[in-house]
């Protein structure tokens, strides 16, 4: 059990926090969104929404490329490689997590 | 978790969802199957049947341009993963129009009772059900749907002897145009319901 705690602990921060774990797994189903469709995606405020896309810029884990879609501006939002190889492993880890804990409930159950 | 899995399906298939987009196609489908056996245009006379279907695409162009337009502003602009292997996919893309095409061919030639036709569209629906994750359900109901209907005149259900007996062979179409439209509906209907789920789970 105390290895599952060290992987609870190991978990990075920057991604496992909850709202940007939601932007991350919605960009890792697509190649790119629009900041529109990531509001949509999560359900978070403008301004929530932009402090966590900062955030993971900061971190390298997204690039935001604004552009004019006709005379509106338009903010587009990628996963860079690490991020996909980041948010990847963070999924691995959380389903190790999730079938662990099933195993610990199975074995409580069973005493 | 849960929450976070119906994030990722949503944003794999955010274009797909957006049925309306595609629906003023399969309306004018089914406009043009329902009014060319009622006007009677002379058979074998492409010239009439041009003269009406050609400019007639423009309707349904600029109202899926309009509501595209609309997807847009309010959904946002997702663009999808590109897929895993392209030419496979163009190639099954191909060979689904060949069968189609065949199917076709056999519905008009009337030697089959049932509809091919609507069994490789109901094909087409299960394929893609399964591809997109076994996703949206209703998809897998058309398919059920349509096979039910392609095989109806073996029940003697339409009281005829094929379905291209009815309607002059426009039946399959007019039942396509349907069952693609009430799709393309659900479609926009399963994005919204899920896109209302997460604004409450993220606000």
């Amino acid at each position: 059990m105390t290895d599952a705690f060290e992987a609870l602990a190991g978990l990075d921060k920057v991604v496992h926090e909850p709202a940007r774990l939601a932007l991350l797994t919605a960009l890792s189903a697509c190649r790119s969104a629009d900041f529109v469709s990531l509001q949509r995606l999560t359900g978070l405020t403008k301004g929530n929404l932009s402090t966590h896309l900062s955030k993971l810029e900061e971190a390298g884990l997204v690039e935001i490329e604004k552009q004019f879609v006709g005379k509106k501006p338009n903010t587009l939002v990628r996963l860079t490689p690490e991020g996909r190889t980041a948010i990847e492993q963070h999924w691995q880890a959380l389903e190790r997590l999730h079938r662990d804990a099933q195993r610990w409930q199975s074995v409580d159950g069973g005493q | 978790m849960e929450d976070l899995n119906r994030i990722r399906t949503v944003a794999a298939h955010y274009r797909s969802l957006q049925g309306l987009r595609v629906l003023p196609w399969f309306l004018w489908l089914l406009l043009i199957s329902a009014v060319n056996p009622i006007i009677g245009l002379p058979q074998g006379r492409l010239d009439y049947q041009c003269l009406l279907v050609i400019p007639g695409i423009a309707v349904p162009w600029v109202l899926s341009k309009w509501i595209g337009d609309y997807y847009d502003r309010t959904f946002g602009r997702v663009e999808g993963l590109p897929p895993r292997n392209r030419p496979v996919e163009m190639l099954t893309t191909i060979l689904f129009m060949v069968i189609a095409y065949i199917g076709f061919v056999i519905d008009t030639a009337e030697w089959l009772p049932i509809s091919v036709v609507g069994l490789i569209m109901a094909a087409g629906f299960a394929v893609g059900w399964w591809k997109a994750g076994r996703f949206p359900v209703h998809m897998l109901v058309l398919a059920v749907v349509l096979v039910a209907l392609s095989v109806l005149p073996l029940a003697g259900i339409p009281a005829a002897h094929h379905w291209t007996d009815l309607f002059g062979g426009f039946v399959i179409s007019i039942v396509l145009g349907i069952i693609t439209s009430i799709g393309s509906v659900l479609n926009h209907i399963v994005l919204v319901r899920n896109l209302k789920a997460l604004s409450q789970v993220g606000s």
